[in-house]
């Protein structure tokens, strides 16, 4: 059960937050847990054991970890490190080892734990609360990556002193707030999850069942583009969908994605993207190595550390370490060589946001390096490899797609965002979320479970 | 309190109990076929997969095939052909060339759509009637044929306008987990009746509907070989040898173990792209001359 699914939104979701909003501020911590853990075991069973141990070994280890143990935390942090690399290994290495819903986001979770509470950053180690984090259902299955502080900032969780509490009315009228704040955020995650990221999954569908050999060149770019926008709206529809259900059940709203497309450099754009993860990797990885402090060697080195991490946590394949390392020329070239000249920068940065971005999501999506190479000369034909290539290709896909594009292009322009943000509580705005909450909710009705339709050739 | 702070929560929970009453009510009567119990998705769920599929509330209800009115039914029978005494030769396959499908029509899905736009050899000379999704139920009821500057017209309607004669027509996959064998096979009848009514001359080659892959075939309960093989059998008393004839295209498409042969497909359903020619020489291998 995802939050994309029927029963999540219209049953799971409206019966847990009036279950959560009927007891009082003190037990909903542990409300979430329960519901958080009940997600578990309807997504992944077979490994909810696991999340419940790794909570409490490191419940057991923060506790000497606030003492200022470094051993415990350096003991600690191999444990979770560890945990997250032989499942990823087991899967390499197929030794018929499932790999566990959200481990990847709960470890990360559990290490920024331990080192934030070392580094004296959190006040005092909760069993409720530690719990809460690292099993909260929002963020299980991707994210976003949040830091402990996330939990601490939760407004209904806060216990107010009689003499202070608010009337029955207002307290009902905080929490109305708060979850419209939240529907609304989950309404656009929903829509650009299931009308543009998963129609545009369709086209890179189709470009797969031509075989990349037989697609045309304006067809490798088109798919190249398509791929970007179903992964980056995939991933923000997502992330939305999370935080909007974090805001409805009183945390803060966590953006991971802010306008990456809008930034001017390839170095900019990490930082804008899923921006949870990458400061993760800066904070916990990056300066510890001593990030740019230590000349220029070992910043290219530290970088380069940074960029295999990410490569191979995104998957264990020879593409993803492609991927990360053609990331890391891009930026080193932006950051030792591009930069001396700001107004070239300036372009060249953008260019490359544009340009190079989606290659390096076509090298992401590639698995097999002999695809990527036929794909690769698709897309700059230098040499011709096609076979059977209908030069007309393209225009028999666009009729098809170029709704769920142009919705895309309009959504990646900073404008659309800064302008819901101005007008989100405007009437008109809520009529257009409406809209679009039914719009995504027939889209899905009609592509869930539904034989006739679900899938079509 | 401000309503217009909590419109969205109002709209979205008006709105949704408002259709699963409506839902609830109007599925035993319109829905029943779009629902997958409320034990598997919100009562909601099957009004909106129908009205989608264009079945409102309002639209009556269409009569089943075995309740049409006794007249008609002693109609159909007087069409039955009588006992065949005369015994005739069947037509038998033999090659040809690639000008044999000049007066050809190729109607079918995904998978002919495909044929179109990567065999030219047939695409420059043949008329395709194709269209992802295209069902046997579809194909006949739907007004689905692109029309230049009108709308949209039936195949019927298309074949009553040009004459032809070779038809071939490949359906299938899409049926699949949708109505019975006796269904699918009745609505094959009723398409290849029409089409003989309306192109009498024209030969009619039943394609098979394609297999998929091994690995697609052991992985979907619905999209596999099994099902397919069985949809196939069931259109073979449909053959005649004389006007009718049955291109089992996955003679020349399978694996050894009568899946279709993975390295022909990108997605284990369809044809790649350069995977087309076994298709094309099948059929040049097997055209029927009179």
């Amino acid at each position: 059960m995802t939050f994309s699914d029927l029963n999540f939104i219209f049953r799971a979701m409206p019966l847990f937050l009036l279950i959560y909003y009927v007891f009082s501020a003190k037990l909903r911590p542990w409300l979430l847990v329960v519901a958080s853990l009940a997600f578990y075991v309807v997504n992944d069973w077979k490994f909810v054991a696991l999340l419940v141990g790794a909570t409490i070994i490191n419940y057991g280890f923060a506790k000497l970890v606030e003492k200022k143990k470094k051993a415990a935390l350096a003991v600690i942090i191999i444990f979770n490190a560890g945990l997250l690399s032989f499942f990823k290994v087991a899967g390499r290495l197929k030794l018929g080892i499932a790999f566990p819903l959200g481990l990847s986001f709960y470890i990360f979770k559990m290490i920024s734990y331990q080192v934030d509470l070392y580094r004296e950053q959190i006040k005092e180690v909760s069993f409720r609360n530690i719990s809460a984090y690292f099993t909260m259902f929002p963020q299980i299955i991707s994210g976003p990556i949040s830091r402990f502080s996330y939990v601490e900032n939760n407004s209904a969780w806060a216990v107010v002193p009689a003499e202070e509490r608010p009337s029955k009315g207002q307290r009902f009228q905080a929490i109305l707030a708060m979850v419209e704040d939240g529907l609304k955020y989950f309404v656009i995650g929903l829509f650009m999850k299931v009308m543009i990221a998963d129609h545009l999954a369709v086209l890179w569908s189709d470009i797969k069942t031509i075989g990349y050999e037989s697609i045309s060149t304006p067809l490798a770019w088109l798919g190249a583009y398509a791929y970007s926008m179903n992964l980056y709206f995939d991933f923000w529809g997502y992330s939305l969908m999370a935080a909007g259900l974090g805001v409805m059940l009183g945390f803060p709203f966590i953006e991971n994605f802010i306008q990456p497309y809008a930034a001017n450099s390839v170095s900019d754009f990490y930082r804008r993207w899923h921006a949870t993860l990458g400061s993760w990797f800066r904070d916990y990885i990056y300066i510890p190595l001593g990030g740019s402090k230590k000349g220029t060697g070992r910043t290219i080195f530290n970088l380069l550390v940074v960029w295999l991490i990410t490569g191979l946590w995104h998957g264990m394949a020879v593409n993803f370490v492609l991927w990360a390392m053609a990331l890391l020329v891009i930026i080193l070239v932006e950051k030792f060589i591009l930069s001396k000249w700001e107004k070239v920068y300036k372009i060249v940065g953008h260019l490359n946001v544009w340009v190079l971005i989606p290659c390096t999501w076509v090298i992401f999506a590639i698995h097999s390096v002999r695809k990527l190479g036929t794909y690769g000369l698709r897309l700059f034909p230098v040499i011709n490899n096609g076979i059977a290539v209908n030069k007309n290709d393209i225009l028999y896909l666009l009729p098809s797609y170029w709704p769920y594009l142009l919705m895309g292009l309009v959504l990646v322009i900073p404008f659309v965002q800064t302008f819901y943000r101005k007008h989100k509580e405007n009437i008109l705005v809520t009529l257009v979320l409406f809209v679009m909450f039914w719009i995504s909710i027939i889209s899905l009705a009609n592509s869930a479970g539904n034989p006739f339709m679900y899938l079509r050739f | 309190m401000k309503i217009k702070g909590y419109l969205l929560i109002i709209l979205i929970v008006v709105s949704a109990v408002g259709l699963s009453v409506c839902s609830y009510i109007y599925t035993p009567a319109k829905y029943q076929e779009y629902s997958a119990g409320v034990d598997k998705e919100p009562v909601m769920a099957p009004m909106l997969k129908g009205v989608t599929a264009g079945v409102f509330p309002w639209t009556p209800v269409e009569e089943a095939e075995d309740s049409k009115p006794e007249e008609q039914q002693a109609k159909d029978e007087e069409k039955q052909p009588e006992a065949k005494i005369e015994v005739v030769e069947p037509k038998s396959f033999t090659k040809v060339e690639d000008d044999y499908f000049d007066d050809a029509v190729f109607i079918g899905d995904s998978r002919m759509v495909g044929l179109s736009q990567y065999c030219p050899e047939i695409d420059s000379r043949a008329t395709f009637f194709a269209k992802k999704s295209l069902t046997i139920y579809n194909l006949q009821k739907d007004a689905w044929i692109d029309v230049e500057n009108g709308p949209k017209e039936t195949i019927f309607d298309a074949l009553s306008k040009i004459s032809f004669s070779k038809v071939y027509i490949m359906v299938g996959i899409n049926e699949i987990g949708r109505g019975t064998n006796e269904t699918y096979h009745d609505a094959y009848a009723d398409v290849i009746n029409r089409i003989r009514e309306i192109q009498p001359e024209a030969l009619i080659f039943i394609n098979s509907t394609m297999h998929v892959t091994k690995e697609k075939s052991e992985g979907d309960e619905l999209y596999n070989n099994g099902n397919i093989n069985v949809r196939n059998a069931a259109l073979f008393d449909l053959i005649d040898y004389q006007h009718v004839f049955y291109l089992n295209i996955n003679d020349m498409l399978d694996d050894a173990e009568g899946n279709l042969d993975a390295s022909l497909s990108g997605d284990g359903v369809h044809l790649k792209g350069s995977c087309y020619e076994p298709w094309h020489q099948y059929l040049l291998f097997n055209g029927v001359v009179d």
